[in-house]
C-alpha cells in the first residue's frame, strides 16, 4: 500500500465496500434472523450509535493526524503494544476475508458452477485478486469507485423492481422477537458496520479536513442500504424463512422481471457482485500487506502479494463444511470484529488520547 | 405429478429441439416431446429420466407445474420445497393442480393460438388479469404463502374438460350462471381439453377445496390482483334476463379486522366501476333512476357472492387464502404474541362484513335506444 493520497469518494467507497460486499452475501439474513420483524427498528438503532461511536472516533483521531490506528499503539504502549494489534488486525483481515471469499464461491458453485470444483473457483479468484493487487492501491481505490456506484444501483434496483411484490405487513409485529433481541442483544448486529475498521487506517491516505465528512457519510450510505436491502427482504419473504443459504439479495434478484421481455436479470446482478467483490478482497488484501509491513519493516510489498494471496486461498479451503463456514461468518467473525474494532482499537485510541492530552496540555497542538 | 402407492408419475413436456425454427407455414404449432417416469422424488425422476433422453434436462425453462389434486390433498411441502431448493426453477413458474392426472392435463393442453408450447403456458396463465376465472399463482408466491403465518397458499385450479367430465359436474353449477364453473365443467364444445377454472385451496400443503369462476373472481378483487371481469347480474326490468357488467377496481380494497371476543370481525370494502356491457332495443339503463336501481342489484349481488367467498374459505375451508390475518398483526407487538393467537386455527371463526361502492359510470358506444 503506497503512502499516496487518495481522493475523499474514493476513501467513502472503501468504507462502504465492506458493509455492500457483505450485503450481498447474507449479511441480511442475519439480521432477520436474530431480531425477525424488528429488523429495520434494529438497523435503524444501530446505525445511530454507528454514527455516534464513528464521531468519537473522528474526535480522538483528530489529535492523531496522518497516523494509524498502529502508530498510535506504538505512541501508546511501544511496539509491543503495536505489534499486538497489528497482529490483530492482520488475523481479522485475512481471516475474515478468506472465508467471506469461501462463502461467496460456494454459493457462485451452486447458482452457476455447479460443475467446477471449488478449489478451482477459489483459485481463480485468488489470482484476480494477486493481479490487482500487483497494479497498486491507488489503481485499486478508483476501480472501486467505479464498481461500487453500481452494486448501489443494483441493490436500490431490487427494491424498486420488487415493489409490485411487497407485502408492508413484512415490518410487523413491529417489535420482532421483543424488546431484549431488539435493543439489546441487537446491539451485536453492529458488526455490520465492520467498515468502521478502516478508519483507523485511513488517516495517512487522505486529507485530515476530509476525515470526518468521509466518516459519517460512509456510515450514512451504509446505514441506508442495510436499511433497503433488509426493508425489501422483509417485504418480499416471510420472517419465519427457509432454510436457503444462498445469497437473500441474490433470492429477492431472482423475483424481478419486467414484463414478459426482461426477465432474468439476477445474472446481470451476479456478474456486477463479483467484479465488486474481487476489488473488495483485493482492498483488504492490500490492507493486510501494509500492516505485515509495518509490522515487519520489509521494504517490498509486490513479493508479499503472492505470499499473501496464498494465504488467503490456504484459509479459504480450511471450512469442511457450510456449517462450519456459518459458525465462522455469524458467530465467531460476529464477535470478533466488535471485540477489535469496537472495543480493543476504542480503547487504545481512547488510551492514547489520554496520553496525548497529559503530554500536550497546550490546546490545538497535534501528533505528527 | 402423480402420486400412486407414494411414488410419483413425473411427465415432462418439452418443445421437440428445432422444431420452432424449421421451415412451414407460421401457424403451425411446434411439436413436443412428452415423456414420464415413475419415481420416488422429483429429482429421482429427473435422473432416471436423463438418461433415457439425449440431453441433460434443464428445468431453468419451466414455464408450469401440474400437480394432480389427489396427490395435492395429501400434502406437496416436500415437492414444493426440493422445487424451490433447485437453483434452475424459477420463482415465476406457474403452479396448477389438476383435478385430472397431471399427464392428462399435459398431454391436452394443446396450444390454439400460439405455436410454442411454452408461450402457450406464459400466455395462458396470465388470462386471469382479464378474466378473473382463475388466479396466476407462481412457485415463489405458493412457497411464501406456505411458510407466511399470516396467508395460506392457493393455486390454478386445472383439468381435462371433456363431455363426460361436463356431464358428471352439470349439478353443481347454479342456473344459467356463466361464471360459476370450475375447471372441467366449462361447457365447452370440444373433445378432451385442458383448461384453468377456479381456485385450488390449501391449508398448510394440503388440498382443502376448490373455489368456482366466481369465487375467483371475489379472491382477486379482495387481494387487489384484477384488471377487470365480466359480471352478469339479474336485469330488474325483465323477469329472466340478465345484464353484463364489466366491473374494474377502482380503488384498492381496504380491509379492517377488530377482534370480538377473541373471534376477528372484519369489515371490506369494495370500491368498483361497472360499465354496462347489455345493450337491446330498449336500453335505457342510464337514467338516474335507473342507474340507482342497476347499482342497488349490482351491489346485493356482489355482497352475496363475496360473502360466499369469505365465509366459504373461512368457515368451510378455514384458509386464509387473500392475507386478511396481515391486516390483524398489527395489533400485536412481537412475533410470540402472534403466534400465540394462532391465526390459522382462528380464521375460521371470522365474521365478515362488507360494503359495494358501485360506480356505474356509462355503457360503451351505444348509450340509449
Amino acid at each position: 500500500m503506497s503512502e499516496t493520497k487518495i481522493g475523499k469518494f474514493e476513501a467513502i467507497a472503501l468504507i462502504v465496500s465492506i458493509l455492500v460486499n457483505h450485503l450481498i452475501l447474507n449479511l441480511p439474513k442475519g439480521f432477520i434472523a436474530s431480531t425477525g420483524s424488528a429488523s429495520s427498528l434494529n438497523i435503524l438503532f444501530v446505525t445511530i450509535i454507528a454514527l455516534l461511536f464513528t464521531l468519537l472516533i473522528v474526535k480522538l483521531l483528530h489529535k492523531f493526524p496522518n497516523l494509524d490506528i498502529l502508530d498510535i499503539s506504538k505512541f501508546l504502549g511501544g511496539n509491543l503494544l503495536k505489534n499486538m494489534i497489528g497482529i490483530l488486525f492482520l488475523l481479522y483481515f485475512l481471516f475474515f476475508s478468506s472465508t467471506f471469499l469461501r462463502n461467496f464461491s460456494e454459493d457462485l458453485k451452486i447458482i452457476y458452477l455447479q460443475q467446477k470444483p471449488l478449489i478451482f473457483i477459489l483459485a481463480i479468484f485468488t489470482l484476480a485478486i494477486i493481479i490487482v493487487n500487483k497494479l497498486g492501491f491507488k489503481s485499486m481505490c478508483k476501480s472501486n469507485l467505479i464498481f461500487m456506484p453500481l452494486v448501489l444501483c443494483s441493490i436500490f434496483i431490487i427494491f424498486i423492481a420488487n415493489a409490485q411484490n411487497f407485502t408492508p405487513q413484512g415490518l410487523l409485529p413491529v417489535l420482532g422477537y421483543g424488546i431484549i433481541p431488539t435493543f439489546f442483544s441487537g446491539i451485536s448486529n453492529l458488526f455490520a458496520f465492520s467498515g468502521i475498521a478502516f478508519l483507523y487506517f485511513l488517516p495517512p491516505k487522505v486529507e485530515s479536513k476530509d476525515f470526518k465528512k468521509i466518516a459519517i457519510i460512509s456510515v450514512i450510505i451504509s446505514g441506508t442500504f442495510l436499511l433497503l436491502s433488509i426493508t425489501s427482504l422483509l417485504f418480499l419473504f416471510p420472517i419465519i424463512e427457509n432454510t436457503e443459504d444462498v445469497m437473500s439479495l441474490y433470492i429477492a434478484s431472482r423475483h424481478i422481471s419486467f414484463g414478459r421481455f426482461f426477465q432474468r436479470l439476477d445474472a446481470f446482478f451476479l456478474l456486477t457482485w463479483i467484479i465488486s467483490i474481487v476489488s473488495y478482497l483485493s482492498i483488504v488484501l492490500s490492507l493486510s500487506i501494509h500492516i505485515f509491513k509495518k509490522l515487519t519493516h520489509i521494504e517490498h510489498e509486490t513479493s508479499m502479494v503472492y505470499c499473501f494471496g496464498f494465504l488467503m486461498f490456504c484459509i479459504s479451503l480450511i471450512p469442511s463444511s457450510f456449517a462450519q463456514l456459518d459458525f465462522l461468518e455469524n458467530t465467531l467473525f460476529k464477535y470478533m470484529v466488535l471485540g477489535i474494532v469496537f472495543v480493543i482499537s476504542f480503547i487504545v485510541l481512547l488510551l492514547a488520547y489520554m496520553k496525548y492530552k497529559r503530554l500536550h496540555k497546550k490546546e490545538g497542538d497535534v501528533l505528527v | 405429478m402423480y402420486g400412486k402407492d407414494n411414488r410419483l408419475n413425473l411427465t415432462l413436456q418439452f418443445t421437440k429441439p428445432n422444431s420452432s425454427g424449421e421451415g412451414g407455414s407460421s401457424g403451425e404449432t411446434a411439436p413436443s416431446v412428452i415423456d414420464s417416469v415413475e419415481c420416488s422424488s422429483i429429482d429421482s425422476g429427473l435422473t432416471l429420466l436423463n438418461s433415457y433422453v439425449s440431453k441433460e434436462i434443464n428445468l431453468s425453462h419451466c414455464k408450469v407445474i401440474v400437480i394432480s389434486s389427489e396427490l395435492a390433498a395429501r400434502g406437496i411441502s416436500k415437492e414444493i420445497y426440493s422445487l424451490m431448493n433447485n437453483v434452475q426453477v424459477r420463482p415465476d413458474s406457474n403452479i396448477i393442480i389438476s383435478r385430472s392426472l397431471a399427464k392428462d392435463y399435459i398431454e391436452n393442453a394443446i396450444p390454439s393460438l400460439e405455436n410454442l408450447v411454452a408461450k402457450f403456458y406464459e400466455v395462458y396463465t396470465q388470462a386471469s388479469e382479464y378474466t378473473g376465472y382463475s388466479v396466476n399463482t407462481t412457485i415463489g408466491e405458493f412457497f411464501n404463502n406456505l411458510t407466511d403465518s399470516y396467508y395460506e397458499p392457493s393455486a390454478i385450479l386445472g383439468g381435462v374438460n371433456s363431455p363426460s367430465t361436463q356431464l358428471s359436474n352439470s349439478s353443481s353449477n347454479s342456473g344459467n350462471n356463466d361464471s360459476t364453473y370450475k375447471a372441467e365443467d366449462t361447457p365447452f364444445d370440444v373433445k378432451n381439453t385442458a383448461e384453468n377454472m377456479g381456485i385450488a385451496v390449501f391449508h398448510s400443503d394440503k388440498l382443502v377445496g376448490e373455489l368456482n369462476a366466481i369465487d375467483s373472481v371475489a379472491h382477486l378483487i379482495t387481494t387487489n390482483k384484477l384488471d377487470y371481469t365480466t359480471i352478469s347480474i339479474d336485469n330488474p326490468y325483465k323477469d329472466s334476463d340478465t345484464i353484463d357488467l364489466r366491473i374494474e377496481p377502482q380503488r384498492k380494497t381496504k380491509i379492517k379486522v377488530d377482534l370480538v371476543n377473541g373471534s376477528p370481525y372484519i369489515t371490506l370494502d369494495y370500491s368498483l366501476t361497472a360499465k354496462i356491457i347489455s345493450a337491446n332495443e330498449d336500453f335505457k339503463f342510464l337514467s338516474a333512476d335507473e342507474n340507482t336501481n342497476i347499482t342497488r342489484v349490482a351491489n346485493q349481488y356482489l355482497e352475496t357472492i363475496f360473502l360466499e367467498y369469505l365465509y366459504k374459505t373461512s368457515m368451510e375451508l378455514n384458509s386464509d387464502i387473500s392475507g386478511i390475518g396481515k391486516y390483524l398483526i398489527g395489533q400485536y407487538t412481537t412475533v410470540k404474541d402472534w403466534t400465540n393467537y394462532n391465526w390459522s386455527e382462528n380464521f375460521k371463526n371470522s365474521i365478515f362484513h362488507v360494503n359495494f361502492d358501485t360506480n356505474i359510470t356509462s355503457s360503451y358506444i351505444v348509450k340509449e335506444t
